[in-house]
């Protein structure tokens, strides 16, 4: 659906080179510190940037190959942009008809009810949730194929946090064949929600795992001094230096739990791992 | 398209009203105080042209522009959208001035719809398309703060050239008044009205390309 190949980038001392993909029917998380690069990439893939190299292809075509046809295919979400706050919902609403063929009104209009979005009021004056919600709302109403989403969830409560992932979680439900690119710096929005999962540091593409797979075999094993010499690094992927000794991140961490008995193996949490690919030391 | 064109006729809808209201209450004010009834022509189209090309500041509040941008709509569609809706809104506005400025010459027993009134009209509207087709790429290429600065820098530079251009006559002796009567009576009010509609036609089919060229660059 989304294939990104050594998509190139640079400003200044940052260089963008990342290559991923969005396989049909998956929800691809996208994870990495601010300044990563996942703005980038999602504005390289939506035209909004040029590439310095590279190719993202989105549905077979290119970013400047793009069709209005492929822009009803895809449903964005921007964590800084949206619609002009000047602009009430009821102003939007002509103007999502208009622009997407498969613009499901009665729909948008139930789920705004459902998320207490004002029809009538200026979206500027809208809080920072509604905003969100609207913004999410919009992009799974026209019956888009693949959405594109930067920080959906970001600045965001629990609560309002909960309801876009539901929003997302029904998308999903109702045709098997679609597909969702999300960026998050919240890791447990990602953990919960994502098939696979890619991380991003410094413009780079450090880690690209399924879910399932980093929350059952990833772990991080806690070792003293002593246990930190004898143990097998073998499986271990970075090790950072704490004070008891050393947190080891590992993707095999049944084999620590099952031959090391008197070591502490931890189940890994995204956070985790993020914290340990990026802060530790790699072996 | 026609969703960006919806879109702005929106804005126009919650932002515009109270300037078109406010731009009419002048104009009566300037009727009532004895002006000649062209200029609140002139004045609406004006105050109107200016509001259309500060729709693109709408656009950019809160970078709104990049989402505008990921919808089904070609960086090409939205050029031709603002020029579309400029001239929507140049024409609705010397219509609506018009009509204005007819209602009080009838009052005032004026002679209009002469053909020297509908080429002031015509000036009117001319001077308000030039106008909007140097401010749509300027807007488009400096955003927000900066375009703010860059339209009392344009006025004073068009200030300063025209100026210029009349102490150079000046100096080399030439009648620049008489010259222009002389050049106005050879192509007579027939002349007057094609150029005033040629003018601005090319000044915008200028502005366009250099617009087409300035959003097909832009990076977000």
């Amino acid at each position: 659906m989304l294939k990104i190949e050594h998509l190139k980038k640079t400003y200044g001392d940052f260089t963008l080179d990342c290559t991923m993909r969005v396989e049909p029917g998956c929800i691809t998380g996208l994870v990495g510190e601010n300044g990563a690069g996942k703005s980038t990439t999602f504005k390289a893939i939506l035209g909004l940037i040029s590439a310095d190299s590279g190719t993202v292809a989105l549905f077979g075509r290119t970013p400047d190959q793009f069709t209005k046809e492929d822009r009803q295919k895809i449903g964005v979400v921007l964590a800084d942009s949206g619609f002009s706050g000047y602009l009430s919902v009821k102003d939007v609403l002509p103007v999502l008809k208009s622009m997407y063929t498969g613009f499901d009104q009665m729909r948008f209009e139930d789920l705004c009810r459902r998320f207490d979005i004002p029809m009538e009021k200026k979206i500027k004056e809208f809080s920072t949730g509604m905003k969100a919600k609207l913004k999410v709302i919009a992009a799974v109403t026209h019956g888009a194929e693949l959405l594109i989403m930067d920080e959906p969830t970001s600045g965001l409560d629990v609560m309002a946090r909960r309801d876009v992932l539901d929003i997302l979680r029904e998308y999903m439900e109702e045709d098997e064949t679609r597909s969702i690119l999300i960026s998050s710096h919240i890791s447990t929005d990602l953990e919960n929600l994502c098939d696979d999962i890619y991380m991003i540091h410094d413009g780079k593409i450090i880690l690209h795992e399924d879910t399932d797979v980093l929350m059952g075999q990833y772990g991080l094993v806690k070792a003293d001094e002593e246990q930190f010499e004898k143990l097998d690094r073998s499986y271990i992927i970075s090790v950072r230096r704490e004070s008891y000794g050393y947190a080891c991140l590992t993707d095999q961490k049944q084999y620590y739990r099952e031959n090391y008995p008197g070591v502490v193996v931890e189940n890994g949490m995204l956070d985790e791992i993020i914290a340990m690919m990026i802060g530790g030391e790699r072996l | 398209m026609k969703g960006l064109l919806i879109k702005d006729f929106q804005l126009v809808k919650n932002q515009g009203k109270s300037l078109l209201v406010v731009a009419l209450v002048i104009a009566v004010f300037l009727e009532i105080s004895g002006m000649d009834s062209g200029f609140s022509i002139g004045y609406i189209t004006l105050i109107v042209s200016i509001f259309a090309s500060t729709t693109i500041s709408y656009d950019e509040y809160e970078n709104c522009f990049s989402f505008l941008l990921t919808l089904p709509a070609s960086r090409k569609d939205y050029v031709n959208e603002k020029y579309i809706f400029s001239a929507f809104m140049v024409l609705g506005a010397w219509i609506i001035g018009m009509a204005f400025g007819i209602v009080f010459g009838v009052i005032r027993g004026e002679e209009i719809l002469t053909l020297e009134w509908f080429a002031m009209c015509i000036s009117y509207m001319a001077v308000a398309a030039v106008f909007v087709s140097v401010m749509l790429p300027l807007r488009l290429k400096f955003e927000g703060e900066k375009g703010r600065v860059v339209l009392p820098l344009v006025i004073a530079a068009a200030g300063i050239l025209i100026y210029g251009g009349v102490k150079l006559a000046d100096l080399a002796d030439i009648d620049l008044m008489k010259a222009a009567v002389d050049v106005m009576n050879r192509i007579g009010a027939a002349g007057i009205i094609g150029m005033l509609i040629a003018v601005p036609a090319v000044v915008a089919v200028i502005s366009w390309l250099c617009s087409w060229h300035i959003l097909r660059k832009k990076e977000f």
